[in-house]
């Protein structure tokens, strides 16, 4: 907007305007103000007025990218005020705009003293600038260094560009080091350098600093032309002339080029197609070999691929096609389709003639089923490993692995059959004796696990599980032996103990020794001293008490028999993670005498109750210390545990089951309807889950339940139960563990009632429960009448007309 | 990405001996004490094909992921260093002069 004729108006009143303008950063009518007021009289303050408004607005408009007028601005500024200093925005416009020539004289006027820092880059710059356009060296004095060494850098470049590398030589030599055109001597050297030695060349270059106006250059030289080939990503968003330099240095013509372009777009593009088909396109250029291999490890990724591939690089066996399908599968997670293919890749390894047959090959992919299969399908981890060692005996890991599966699978016949062909193959190993001693204490075959404890420790004399497994041994014969009133040979049986014990690092048999030695009445401080000794290498709390306790009951003593020795745990005794870890290990160790251990568990339960509360257990503690507890029968304190497990890890399965579990005291056919749903619940929030242990446990639990069901029913539920409503079910099943849990009199009444005239007390169990199942139906309104006739028809000896 | 055959140093069909034979060499050459990086490459290499058996797990059950970075580098590696001209050199080394320097001065 053009401000109002200002001739109209007077001086004073176009000052205040002009200041007022000012003021409201109205540069542009400020200038028209002060330029009036200095056409009717040239008073100083105005011409300071004008200068000021001058640089202001010159300001305001670089702000807006006019450059141009921004320096025009700027030097009417200057005229006004010739004393003032030049900014660095000046000369920034100044280059912005291509004034190099005004820059140089700048630089030329400027002693360097009186530069800021950011100016002092600019004789570097300017001397650069200089190489390419002679014109600006007039700007400069002749003694000036950028007028000085111009010449003889010039020639060092030209020289260096025709291959007169001595002439280049002796021109650089020329240069002095506090010259600005020392980086570009730096420069040369590096590049003449990396004809020789391309990696010293480049470490040159590394030496140029990075305020240099060269660095970046430099830089790109770093990124382009080492020694294992372009920066890909860099190299695309370089400059035509930075670009022609490197393609020139790196020998690159439009073949590389165009591969470099389809690489960029295929990286970028992030499609496996892509990339595929740029390396197939380009299969010459990057050697036939490797992109034959870059391309079918690719086709795992792109499996679509493969008829291209052979096209290219020719027809693939069939075995090679199932295997990349089943590395395809693998890759996406889809196991059970991964395994199909691999068996497809066992199929085709066995139709090759016998000469040409590889059983090993085979029997390592039935071993790499079994991996993918051992965590969700167990029987087919089984089988495929079972077949692995018919075609490859000599593999210790897949007997381990095979027995340790039976085991999980309950299968402990198969389990034994395995370790016996393992130690046949492989008769001194110390993992598959240990194994079949853990085996073979579990099936109580206690002469077995004793013999292979010894042949253990003839071959591995430090081996601690084979020595405590003899010593429990030791200790179990003289309880034994003490129980049936043979002292002498209970002590007998404990010297041999001992004898394994010699650094006297087993509290159990410190503190046995203790309680045969309090019990013989004969010795009170050696007894005392025993005692002690085992509390203390039990390290005293929880597991020190629990041993003791234990022990005394094996003894068949009086539990508080040591007490005045060994003081009770306090009434606010807390057992830290730790303790309860140990605790669950000796609960194993105790598995053999399960009614002492019950006993001894019960005095410890209100320790053991607090302290599953504050101890920091993980999930997997649980799960270990559930599974000990269950394999042990000890459902109380299970219960207890899996109770606070729920607390402390809502969204788990495993104390859902766990607790259940021990309700039932291990027997499915007793949970309740309300349980049977909650266990269900549990069992879907398993799903996609990778730890399949639990989803197996509460899987084998439902299947026990139904097998349970299918005794009474023969098949389960004979009679039509096409209108019953699915919301019943767990009041149905809930009534029917009611039933089934209460007092034989009580359930005879409630049948009479419902099913007057049954002979009931002539019935076998089972066949009682069936009726009392019948009952519950009855009192949810099915038809017991045309029931009873169904299973009158069946042909069971336990549901025979007759019983009933 | 490299094979363990490939760290090695090895042909796909060595045996026994001369993996680990290449294998000793290759310790020698990058002592872990000195090179603890590629001592651990080539460490990790030896376990994946130390025993036939291995060998044969690793050619039935492993594929290198593909690195097409490192193919296209192995074939766009230069080989000699080519001497630019002189225009070439002073029009790449004068191009981003001027905004390399008012690019330092936004930054101030």
């Amino acid at each position: 907007m053009k401000p109002k004729s200002a001739s109209i108006s007077s001086a004073d009143d176009l000052e205040i305007r002009a200041g007022s303008a000012m003021e409201r950063h109205q540069y542009r009518e400020a200038i028209a103000f002060y330029k009036d007021l200095l056409k009717r009289e040239r008073r100083p303050e105005w011409e300071r007025g004008l200068a000021d408004a001058y640089r202001q607005r010159a300001f305001q408009v670089a702000e807006k990218g006019m450059y141009q007028e921004a320096t025009i601005l700027w030097d009417n500024h200057a005229k006004l005020s010739p004393q003032a200093e030049c900014p660095d925005a000046y000369v920034g416009w100044l280059l912005r705009v291509g004034q190099y020539a005004k820059v140089a004289e700048l630089l030329g006027k400027q002693p360097e003293e009186a530069q800021t820092p950011w100016m002092r880059q600019l004789p570097e710059v300017m001397a650069l600038m200089a190489l390419e356009n002679d014109k600006l060296l007039g700007c400069f004095l002749p003694e000036h260094p950028i007028a000085k060494h111009h010449a003889t850098t010039k020639k060092a470049i030209a020289a260096y560009g025709a291959k007169r590398d001595d002439e280049a030589e002796e021109a650089l030599r020329q240069i002095p080091s506090r010259s600005p055109y020392r980086n570009v001597r730096t420069l040369l050297k590096a590049m003449m350098l990396m004809e020789q030695d391309r990696a010293a060349g480049l470490g040159m270059l590394e030496k140029i600093g990075t305020d240099s106006a060269c660095r970046g250059f430099a830089e790109m030289l770093l990124g382009q032309v080492r020694q294992e080939g372009p920066e890909l990503d860099a190299y695309f968003g370089l400059s035509a002339k930075c670009l022609g330099l490197v393609n020139k240095i790196n020998g690159y013509g439009k073949t590389q080029f165009n591969l470099m372009r389809d690489a960029k777009k295929a990286a970028t593009s992030n499609s496996p197609r892509l990339v595929f088909e740029a390396v197939i396109n380009n299969r010459e250029l990057l050697g036939n070999s490797a992109s034959r291999r870059f391309c079918l490890a690719a086709l795992v990724e792109y499996p679509s691929g493969i008829t291209a591939f052979e096209h290219a690089f020719g027809k693939l066996p069939a075995f090679e096609h199932h295997r990349l399908q089943a590395l395809h599968e693998e890759s996406l997670g889809y196991y059970p389709d991964a395994a199909h293919h691999w068996g497809k890749c066992i199929e085709t390894l066995a139709k090759r003639p016998a000469q040409e047959r590889d059983k090993l090959d085979e029997a390592l992919i039935f071993r790499h089923i079994a991996e993918l299969a051992s965590g969700p399908v167990p029987e087919i981890a089984v089988d495929a490993l079972r077949k692995s060692l018919d075609l490859d005996p000599d593999d210790k890991e897949s007997y381990l692995t095979l027995i340790k599966l039976c085991e999980t699978l309950d299968d402990s016949k198969a389990a034994q059959e395995w370790m016996e062909k393992g130690l046949k193959c492989f008769p001194k190993d110390v993992d598959l004796l240990l194994l079949a001693m853990n085996v073979a204490s579990r099936r109580k075959a206690f002469k077995k696990a004793a013999s292979l404890a010894k042949s253990l420790l003839d071959i591995d004399p430090i081996n601690s599980q084979a020595r405590q497994f003899l010593i429990d041994a030791h200790i179990g014969h003289a309880r034994k032996q003490f129980r049936a009133g043979r002292a002498n040979l209970a002590q007998q049986e404990m010297e041999q103990a001992r004898s394994l014990d010699p650094h006297r690092r087993n509290a159990g048999l410190s503190l046995a020794e203790g309680l045969l030695a309090l019990a013989g009445d004969k010795d009170a401080k050696r007894a005392e001293d025993l005692l002690k000794e085992g509390w203390h290498i039990a390290g005293g709390g929880l597991c020190a008490r629990f041993l003791l306790d234990f022990e005394t009951l094996c003894l068949g003593l009086p539990l508080n028999a040591p007490t005045r020795i060994i003081p009770a745990l306090g009434k606010s005794y807390v057992a830290k993670r730790e303790e309860l870890l140990g605790l669950i290990k000796l609960i194993d160790r105790a598995a053999d005498e399960k009614k002492r251990l019950t006993d001894a568990l019960e005095k410890l339960r209100p320790v053991l109750k607090r302290s599953f509360k504050q101890a920091e257990l993980t999930e997997d503690d649980y799960f270990n210390g559930f599974q000990t507890l269950a394999r042990t029968g000890q459902y109380a304190v299970l219960g207890d545990c899996a109770k606070e497990a729920q607390l402390h890890y809502p969204l788990t399965a495993g104390p859902v089951y766990f607790e259940i579990f021990a309700k039932c005291k291990g027997v499915a056919k007793r949970m309740s309807g309300q349980d049977e749903y909650r266990l269900e619940l549990a069992e879907q929030r398993l799903r996609g889950s990778k730890d399949q242990r639990v989803g197996i446990l509460i899987e084998n639990f439902f299947r026990e339940l139904d097998e349970s069901l299918d005794n009474g029913f023969k098949g389960g539920m004979p009679f039509d139960l096409d209108g019953l409503n699915p919301n019943m079910l767990p009041a149905i099943m809930k009534r029917v563990t009611e039933l089934e849990m209460m007092p034989r009199s009580e359930l005879f009444a409630i049948i009479a009632d419902a099913i007057p005239g049954l002979p009931l007390k002539n019935l076998p169990d089972e066949g009682l429960m069936d009726i009392a199942r019948l009952v519950a139906m009855g009192e949810f309104g099915f038809d017991i009448g045309g029931m009873l006739d169904m299973i009158a028809s069946l042909d069971t000896p336990k549901k025979s007309p007759k019983s009933r | 990405m490299q094979t363990p055959f490939e760290i090695l140093d090895v042909a796909d069909d060595a045996n026994d001996d001369a993996v680990k034979k290449a294998y000793l060499n290759k310790v020698r050459e990058y002592p872990p004490e000195h090179s603890a990086e590629a001592f651990q490459r080539i460490r990790g290499a030896f376990e994946l094909i130390q025993t036939d058996k291995q060998r044969r797990k690793y050619r039935l059950f492993h594929l290198e992921k593909p690195d097409f970075q490192y193919l296209l580098r192995q074939s766009l590696r230069p080989s000699v260093f080519q001497r630019p001209d002189a225009n070439t050199l002073l029009g790449a080394l004068t191009e981003g002069v001027i905004d390399g320097l008012l690019k330092s001065q936004a930054i101030e």
